[in-house]
Parts: C-alpha cells; structure tokens; sequence
C-alpha cells in the first residue's frame, strides 16, 4: 500500500471546480513533483490533503488510516505537514522558538528534547546562526528553510512542499534541493509543488500534471515533458 | 531554571514578603486600597492570560465575575454553604458556562468574538434581572457573609499571586509557545500540530474559573450587589485596559497596568472628583500612543529588558 494515497479529490469553490476527481499516489521514500499552470489546483489539493480544506468528494489515506476530514493538527501529528506557499513565521518568535513550536506540539516533546532537536534541525537547514534572532527579521530565503525547519520538528514521514523554492536565487535553489535530496536520502517522502521546471524535473522521481483541476499526465521526468498536452497546457496549443 | 528565571523568583518573594507586611504599615484606609488594587491586578492577569497571550479579545469576562457573585451568594443564601466553600464552586460555575461559551465562540475570530463575549454578559445580566424567583431580580441580595478587611486583602494577594505565577509558568512551558504561536498565526500553528481550539479552550476555561472566584469574594465583600453591579461592562473594560497599560501579553503587564490604573484613579478621583476620568482618559491615550506594548512592554524593550521573551 502506497504510504499516501488520494482517490478522486472533488473541491469546487462555487462555480469553480478547482480539483475533480484527482488522484495522487507516494510511495514510502519517494520524491513526486506536482507541476501544473496557475490556477490548475495545486494549492488546492495540498489543502484537500492536510485538512486546510474538506473535499467535497474523494478520500485521503495515509499510513494505512483514512484521514479525511481529519483537522489539521492531528494529520500533522500522525505525521503529514505541509509547507505554505506564502511563508507563515511566528513573526515575534525567535526562529529557534518557530522550530521549538513543531517539536513541543507536532510529537510532543519535552521543551527540553524539542530544544536540542530545534537546534539539530537549524543546524541541518544551515540557520544556526540566526536561532536567536526573531523570525520576522531574517531574509525570505532563509524564512522558506525556517519554513522548512518548522515542518521537520514535527517529525514528518512526508512532507508536502507548496512552492518553497519561489523568489529564490539559482544559487539559493542549487542549496535547497541539495538539503531536499539529504532528507529524502534519510527516508523522508516528500511531494513538490514548483513553478520552477528544473527543480522539480531534477529531484523528482516522478510527476504529475495538473491542469483546471484535472490530472492531464502522470510519470517519469522526461516522459511527461515530452507529453503533447502538458506542453499545450504549459505553452499554449501552437507550441504543441 | 535559568539565572534570570531565579532571579525573578526571588525578587517576587521579596516583593512578597514586603505585601504581607505593608498593610500594618498605614490606615485602615491603605488596606481597603491596596485590597482593591490586588483585586484589580487579578483580574487583569485572568484576562490577560487568555487574551493577552491569544490576542482574542474577550469583551465579556464581566460575565464571569456575575456567575461568580450570584453563585457564590445564592449558595450562601439558599444553602448556607460557608463563603470559602462558595467560592471555589462559584469558580467551577463559571468555568462550566466558559467551556460551553468558548466551545463554540472561540472558533470565531476578531471583532466576532469579542462581539460573541459582549453579548453573553449582556444576556446573562438581564437573564438575572428577570428571573427574580432565583436571583431576586433588580431588588439584588445581600450576602450574609462577610470576612475581615484583612482576610479579603490575602485572599486577592495570594489568588492574584497564584494567577501571575500561573502566568509566569505558562510562558515558560509548552503551553506559551502554543498560545504564542495562536497568537501570530492560527493557521500556521495547526499545520505544526498545535490543537488550537483546544489550547485556546483550556486557557479560557482557566482563566474565567479564577475571575468567577474573584467575582464571588468580591461579592461578599460588598455585601450587597444588583445584576449590574456585578455583569456591567466596565468591569470588562477595565480589566482590558489595565492589561493594554500595563502590557498585553507580559507576565507583570496586568500587575504594573492594574496598580498604575487603581492609583491613579484613587489619588486623582480624591482630588477632581469632577473630571477625574478625563485626566485618566489622556494618560491611557497618552501611554497608547507613547509605550504601545504597555509599560511592561515598552519601558522593558527600552532596558533591554524583555519580560514577554526567555532568552
């Protein structure tokens, strides 16, 4: 059994169908890239899947259990977190005490246990030097990896990333799948959402295609690039 | 515990030590302030605790100090259970109606909530007034209990002593961070696990079960109160503004807000009796404008010092 599963996600917001009938699966260890025009309900369905949204149709299993309807919390605890795609510090919180939060609530641990792991996990997304100073004073690139770091103190086995690479530089995005590949490396599962084409192509295994809420491809990199829909969707008919 | 965290503690039990003392110091007028004064500074850290770390504003905790006046003397009257027994019920009476109040309001946010708050001390202030088969209506009742001027003065140190420390305490474990961070951003803190509603229930439910015990003390320590005497909002806003002075979200905010309102008031409310609360309404304007994270907040901010923040 797949570690997370979709079947046949169903959300429309009024007269917008912004997700039907998809379906998703990851495998234990597995990167998948999510990619997909604006709009094409990417956003949509990582909220379906971590309890932001309730779907109209459709189930979410994870680990063996069904998490539909789940409140957010608890699938966060049972250890499916995502990213925001519009980064979310506690502003008036040091960044350790951020990381601190996902730790004391996400596995609940003793403030003492979460702060030696905060300070591991900083020092694995390089933000060290910056755990005393308080979140709303650090750059937008270090903000995704707090971002990041937050999600990883709740001790995930996936996480799904909603576009944690955007408005970064080449070099900032070079660094940041290189951390993705560790943690994957170390057994964590994870789902990418990215407008950027390289990065997704590079790390993930495999990816799907979303386009007006409607998976349109699914497989390998090289496979689903070369797919004539995904290109029209992307670029427009003419190009196709 | 760290240094500054030991610090603190033996500075609050000298402090301490100095309150037991300080009403033998002065008239019978003094012990009647200062009784008033820790009265004040326990109810600002209830509200405190739960809106000054939370940020939902509660615009009707008067309506825990009522549930706790009129369960407290109606026990007292009707069953003649002793005050010290009424009391603590009085407490669970007021944290039972908190838990069915704040079950569904505090999923509500903002302005709704406090709206929400507002209104259940409104309701429950004419449910008193008109159900006089049980709370004698706008007639009011008089509390055949009454304790020494004294007992009240360690009865309000220590409950509010006991609210600050829980506050203290609060800020220093798990539960903090999760208010804190409910505080910054609700959403952002369920993604990482925190139940909020349920933080947010426990802390209200808290908080309104230490007002309601106020609430019934104070009672017998009037002797005698009406329906809005005891649900009337200026309570509320009271409570609100001596936390907002003193700063929200500060462990000594509600102690500094609540002693710097209380003494202010008595000593210019002696001397204009006519336009007192226009000079209080310029200094609360005043400090608004000048410390706005409160006196705690900003003068602490200014030192270096940051009562809100562990390092």
């Amino acid at each position: 059994m797949s570690l997370l599963e979709a079947r046949g996600l169903s959300k429309s917001f009024g007269a917008l169908q912004a997700l039907e009938g998809v379906d998703l699966k990851l495998e234990q260890g597995e990167i998948l890239g999510v990619i997909g025009p604006n709009g094409s309900g990417k956003t949509t369905l990582f909220n379906c899947m971590t309890g932001s949204l309730r779907p109209d149709q459709g189930r979410v299993l994870f680990d063996g259990r069904d998490i539909t309807g789940w409140p957010t919390h608890r699938i966060c605890q049972a250890g499916l977190v995502k990213t925001s795609q519009i980064v979310r510090p506690f502003l008036g919180m040091s960044v350790l005490e951020n990381v601190l939060v996902g730790g004391l609530y996400g596995q609940g641990l003793s403030l003492r246990l979460a702060r030696t792991q905060a300070a591991g996990i900083l020092e694995q997304v390089g933000l060290a030097e910056t755990a005393q100073r308080p979140a709303g004073s650090i750059t937008v690139a270090m903000r995704r990896r707090l971002e990041l770091a937050r999600c990883l103190a709740t001790g995930p086995q996936v996480i799904l990333l909603d576009e944690n690479l955007a408005g970064l530089t080449p070099a900032e995005i070079a660094e940041a799948l290189e951390l993705l590949k560790r943690l994957n490396a170390q057994g964590l599962s994870l789902v990418v959402v990215e407008h950027v084409m390289q990065a997704v192509m590079g790390i993930s295994q495999r990816v799907m295609v979303l386009d007006y809420g409607q998976k349109i491809a699914e497989g390998p990199p090289a496979q689903v690039v070369a797919d004539r829909r995904v290109i029209e969707a992307f670029l427009g008919e003419e190009y196709a | 515990m760290n240094a500054g965290g030991r610090r603190s503690l033996y500075l609050g039990l000298a402090a301490a030590a100095a309150l037991a003392a300080l009403p033998a110091a002065g008239p019978a007028y003094y012990l009647q302030l200062l009784t008033i004064v820790f009265y004040w500074i326990g109810l600002a850290a209830c509200w405190n605790l739960m809106c000054g770390y939370t940020g939902y504003i509660d615009f009707g905790s008067a309506a825990y100090t009522g549930i706790g006046a009129y369960v407290a003397g109606l026990l007292m009257l009707r069953l003649g259970l002793p005050l010290m027994a009424a009391a603590p019920l009085a407490g669970l009476g007021a944290g039972l109606v908190a838990l069915a109040v704040g079950w569904p309001t505090l999923r509500l946010r903002g302005a709704y909530f406090a709206i929400a708050t507002f209104a259940l001390a409104e309701a429950l202030m004419q449910v008193c007034e008109e159900w006089s088969g049980l709370t004698e209506g706008g007639v009011g009742i008089t509390i055949p209990q009454r304790l020494a001027e004294l007992s009240y003065y360690w009865l309000y140190l220590g409950l509010a002593g006991l609210v600050v420390g829980l506050t203290w305490w609060v800020e220093h474990h798990k539960h903090g961070y999760g208010l804190k961070a409910i505080h910054q951003d609700e959403q952002a803190a369920a993604q990482v696990g925190v139940n909020t509603h349920l933080v947010k229930l426990q802390t209200y439910v808290t908080s309104a079960f230490f007002i309601g015990i106020l609430g019934a003390l104070e009672g017998s320590r009037l002797g005698y109160f009406k329906p809005d005497d005891v649900f009337n909002v200026h309570i509320t806003i009271k409570m609100v503004i001596m936390s907002l002075l003193g700063g929200m979200g500060t462990v000594l905010g509600p102690v500094i807000g609540a002693s710097f309102l209380q003494l202010v008031e008595d000593f210019l409310g002696a001397r204009f009796l006519n336009y007192y609360l226009v000079i209080i309404g310029a200094i609360i304007v005043g400090v608004i404008i000048f410390l706005p994270r409160g006196i705690a907040g900003s003068l602490g901010q200014r030192l270096g010092w940051r009562p809100w923040r562990r390092r």
